[in-house]
């Protein structure tokens, strides 16, 4: 079945939910964490069938293959008369969205190793090496926005 | 807590601090916001980029450019080599495309770098030009303002007035892709002393240039598509002897005009299937103001009448329109 082909890339976005056994000693109705996570999941496939939804009913069958990022392309013609692009300032917001997603395994991992070291003071120093802000040339990452756009 | 506070308000500070490497003096940029799209006899693109000028000591307010390329990418490699500064991606205003590249060559895979690029808007509006690209981009209008401000202006006056088909870059990708729907994008011309708008160019779905509608054909069609902005303005022919009515103009005939303001407009298409062909029922209800009339009558006592002459006439008008697409393999929604 063709509808069996995208479950691969759609899993990624329900999985998370193993979070509730790291999360049980917080919890103080125990019994709710199953439902938490039934709500959970089912809060996520209402958002993305929704912009699922709103894709299919905006663009045609044929265009809609064209397209790289739909969902961007729904909010690139939005316009104000103070505001060119209104994708931008949508798609920062939508930063704030997806990075919950790998907010919690960030927390759980520091967690841990405040347990096990105390602070997380060293942790944290070797951590933020790897991150892009922190590379030898600091201004080209900074950059990235000048020189990309298409080539 | 407050301590807390600020912390949080010093690294807000920090993130925006990146942001000041980007500065853009408009001066030291070269804001394309025109590019014009024409095909010479080899089969390669002209493309042209109109950018204003904002240096006090230039003698022209804008400045044009013209580029002879395989592809709409390169030509930009071209422009930055003769830019005063660097090229401002995403603020193109009116993509002109001349009527000798649309009978030529399809246009889509011109464009597939605007679709593609993320810096750019969708808001371009298209434009057909009858003639040369470079008639207009090479005019000198010495009581107009600079030219893309005027390019745009002109197609957005006439976007209001309901005499073009108004289509964004957006749009026209939506409409290339139906299989439905004849795309129609405005057209212009040079004039003497200005750029006029003449009305639209009907496309095929690969952009290949199929016919032109003068303006009062692209507001019946505006019409019909239910996209016009109310109220249309149209002025009707009255058949001369329809009304008894007192000719004052004695030394001519078939002079009877009527205009109209068309403030309510409703649309119901009901469509059959018959020998293998689609055959759609169209019913308009319209609500008319009069706003003009050259005939003599008596409006309280031939009102029906007039009502009646007037939906005659305009019906003939749409239907002769719609047989004449209808030859020639156009369909509009």
């Amino acid at each position: 079945m063709p509808i069996l082909y995208t479950v691969k890339t759609t899993v990624i976005a329900f999985l998370g939910f193993e979070m509730a056994f790291l999360f049980y000693p917080y919890l103080q109705n125990k019994k709710a964490a199953a439902k938490g996570i039934v709500i959970a999941n089912t809060l996520t496939l209402v958002v993305y069938l929704h912009i699922t939804f709103i894709c299919f009913i905006y663009f045609s069958p044929e265009e809609i293959t064209q397209f790289l990022w739909p969902t961007l392309t729904l909010v690139k013609p939005i316009q104000f008369p103070f505001l060119e692009r209104m994708e931008i300032v949508f798609v920062s917001f939508y930063i704030f969205l997806f990075s919950t997603s790998g907010i919690p395994y960030l927390f759980f991992v520091l967690s841990c190793v405040i347990k096990r070291t105390g602070s997380c003071r060293t942790f944290c120093f070797h951590f933020l090496q790897l991150s892009p802000s922190s590379s030898d040339r600091p201004i080209r990452s900074l950059n990235y926005g000048k020189s990309g756009g298409g080539g | 807590m407050i301590k807390r506070a600020k912390f949080i308000l010093a690294c807000f500070w920090l993130l925006l601090m990146p942001a000041c490497r980007e500065q853009l003096d408009v001066e030291k940029t070269t804001l394309s916001l025109v590019y014009g799209f024409d095909m010479d006899r080899d089969n390669k693109i002209i493309v042209y980029q109109v950018s204003p000028v904002f240096n006090k000591d230039a003698k022209k307010k804008y400045e044009v450019y013209g580029a002879k390329t395989d592809t709409s990418r390169q030509a930009r490699d071209v422009f930055n080599s003769i830019s005063n500064g660097e090229i401002a991606k995403g603020k193109l205003q009116v993509i002109m495309l001349s009527e000798r590249l649309l009978k030529k060559e399809s246009i889509l895979p011109y464009l597939d770098v605007a679709y593609r690029d993320p810096k750019n808007t969708g808001n371009m509006r298209m434009v057909a030009v009858k003639g040369s690209v470079s008639s207009i981009v090479n005019s000198e209008f010495s009581d107009k303002p600079a030219l893309p401000m005027y390019l745009t202006n002109v197609v957005d006056v006439e976007k209001e007035s309901n005499r073009t088909a108004f289509v964004t870059l957006q749009q026209f990708h939506t409409l290339a892709f139906d299989k439905g729907i004849t795309p129609a994008i405005s057209e212009i011309k040079k004039g003497k002393n200005a750029i006029v708008v003449t009305g639209s160019a009907l496309l095929d779905n690969r952009g290949v240039h199929k016919m032109s509608l003068n303006r009062r054909e692209s507001a019946l069609l505006l019409m019909l598509q239910k996209k016009s902005r109310l109220p249309v303005s149209l002025t009707i022919r009255m058949p001369s002897s329809s009304l008894e009515t007192l000719n004052i103009k004695k030394n001519r005939k078939n002079t009877d005009f009527v205009t109209v303001d068309i403030v309510g407009l409703s649309r119901s298409i009901s469509t059959h299937y018959k020998k293998s062909r689609f055959l759609f029922d169209v019913k308009m209800n319209l609500e008319i103001d009069l706003v003009e009339r050259t005939l003599d009558v008596d409006m309280k006592k031939k009102q029906e009448q007039l009502t009646a002459i007037i939906t005659d006439q305009l019906e003939k008008e749409l239907n002769g329109k719609i047989i004449c697409y209808r030859d020639c393999h156009v369909r509009c929604s």
